[in-house]
């Protein structure tokens, strides 16, 4: 697992500087990037303590956005 | 209790003191309340204090604190414990960071500790992203390194020990669209059971206990994409793919749309679904025998699926002086299949929840 993480970073670091396509938006487009409903994460506090609460309730972990630390109920 | 209280006490008297010398970039105060309640009496109230404040061009600081008020339905009590005693405990945490950010660059580092009647937890954690083409990429990796410990002398093992690592990348496609693609890699080792978990047999044999193996490593996959559909109405969808070594895999799909009903008001609705295998180990509950190496008994090492639907709510007020108040509120019910392992411990065929959330955040 461990070379598939470090195959993952250098893809992650390769891939945007090989490309100029990737600009495909002006900055003075993003205007619609403004509002809270076009966030990735349009309810950040919320989400953080739903996964809190499911990482008690369920086993997956990760690919969500905020820090978790340690709690004895998981 | 008193230990709570003060905690807060003492976050309070930080963010005033930092609050009086302060000044920068964009800053604010969070204040969050939550509340989780479940039919096998389950109820945990969270109160939560945030903080970030520049100290200076491109530095800025970041506190958290807060308190959970838990109340389960197993006791914390090895001599008296069973699934219908009722427990009351708290869980108090602080974190502090530290942020640096030139609009091209941002990291953040920080601790994180926690303490509860019988478990604590200590974090290190940092989190770097580089925007690119223009800022639209961005790329992001975020480390963390958990060191807990149960206050429980007669465990056979009391520490768990814990890695995660998360990257991402996230692109603008359009004006209206924008995707992220994302990875987490999680290693926890220790003892990983719970010290309340156990099938009772019939006397004179002795309960048997949760077993675990002494390592876990888990893979999570997901990919987010965010589109406007009109002016007023966006569209957010999310995967997540999850597998590790115990041989447990999920799916979870999230869905969620927003629109906006006034210049001020959002309005949003969501819905959620998750399935998951057990793991390698997992029995019917009925077929341990406690000669069994490993012996999963809470049900979330069984196979089950849940919903979750809910509706959210932003409301954004402006000051003339462009200081805003942005509170977030949410209600959400959660409810799993059927499961013989939830019937066995908390007496009722599955379990479902209401969740409440609210925040407050003061931009100035």
């Amino acid at each position: 697992m461990m070379n598939r993480l470090v195959a993952i970073v250098l893809l992650l670091l390769l891939t945007p500087a090989c490309s100029s396509r990737l600009e495909r938006v002006k900055p003075y487009e993003k205007e619609a990037f403004s509002k809270d409903k076009m966030l990735l994460n349009p309810m950040p506090l919320k989400v953080e303590y739903e996964e809190h609460i499911l990482s008690i309730r369920e086993a997956s972990q990760g690919g969500g956005s905020s820090f978790q630390g340690g709690c004895g109920c998981k | 209790m008193m230990k709570q209280t003060s905690l807060l006490a003492i976050l309070l008297l930080l963010f005033g003191t930092i609050l009086s010398y302060a000044e920068g970039l964009e800053e604010k105060v969070t204040y969050s309340l939550n509340a989780y309640r479940d039919n096998s009496e389950g109820f945990i109230l969270t109160n939560k204090l945030g903080m970030v404040k520049s100290i200076k061009e491109k530095f800025a600081i970041g506190v958290n604190g807060g308190v959970d008020a838990i109340t389960a339905a197993s006791s914390s009590n090895k001599s008296d414990r069973g699934p219908s005693e009722k427990s009351q405990s708290y869980r108090s945490y602080a974190s502090l960071s530290g942020i640096y950010d030139d609009r091209e660059n941002s990291l953040i580092l920080g601790g994180y500790l926690s303490e509860e009647n019988d478990y604590s937890g200590r974090s290190l954690f940092i989190n770097y992203v580089r925007q690119l083409n223009r800022q639209n990429t961005s790329l992001a990796i975020a480390l963390s390194t958990l060191s807990d410990r149960w206050k429980i002398n007669t465990l056979p093992r009391d520490d768990r020990k814990g890695t995660q690592a998360d990257l991402s990348i996230t692109q603008f496609l359009s004006p209206t669209v924008q995707f992220q693609l994302g990875y987490s890699n999680i290693y926890s080792r220790g003892y990983l059971a719970s010290p309340y978990r156990f099938i009772e047999q019939p006397t004179p044999l002795p309960l048997i206990e949760e077993s675990l193996p002494a390592s876990r490593r888990g893979e999570a996959y997901s990919l987010r994409v965010v589109k406007a559909l009109s002016g007023a109405t966006s569209l957010n969808l999310s995967y997540r793919y999850y597998r590790d070594d115990w041989k447990i895999t999920s799916h979870t799909i999230n869905t969620e749309v927003y629109r906006d009903l006034r210049d001020n008001y959002t309005l949003g609705g969501r819905l959620r679904l998750y399935r998951q295998s057990d793991t390698a180990y997992t029995k019917d509950i009925g077929a341990y025998t406690g000669t069994e190496k490993y012996v999963p008994i809470d049900y979330k090492y069984s196979a089950f699926d849940s919903y979750m639907a809910g509706v959210n709510l932003i409301y954004t007020i402006e000051r003339p002086d462009l200081k805003r108040y942005v509170i977030k509120g949410s209600l959400d019910y959660y409810r799993t299949s059927n499961n013989d392992f939830i019937k066995y411990w908390y007496h009722n065929s599955y379990l479902d929840a209401v969740i409440f959330s609210c925040s407050v955040d003061y931009l100035y």
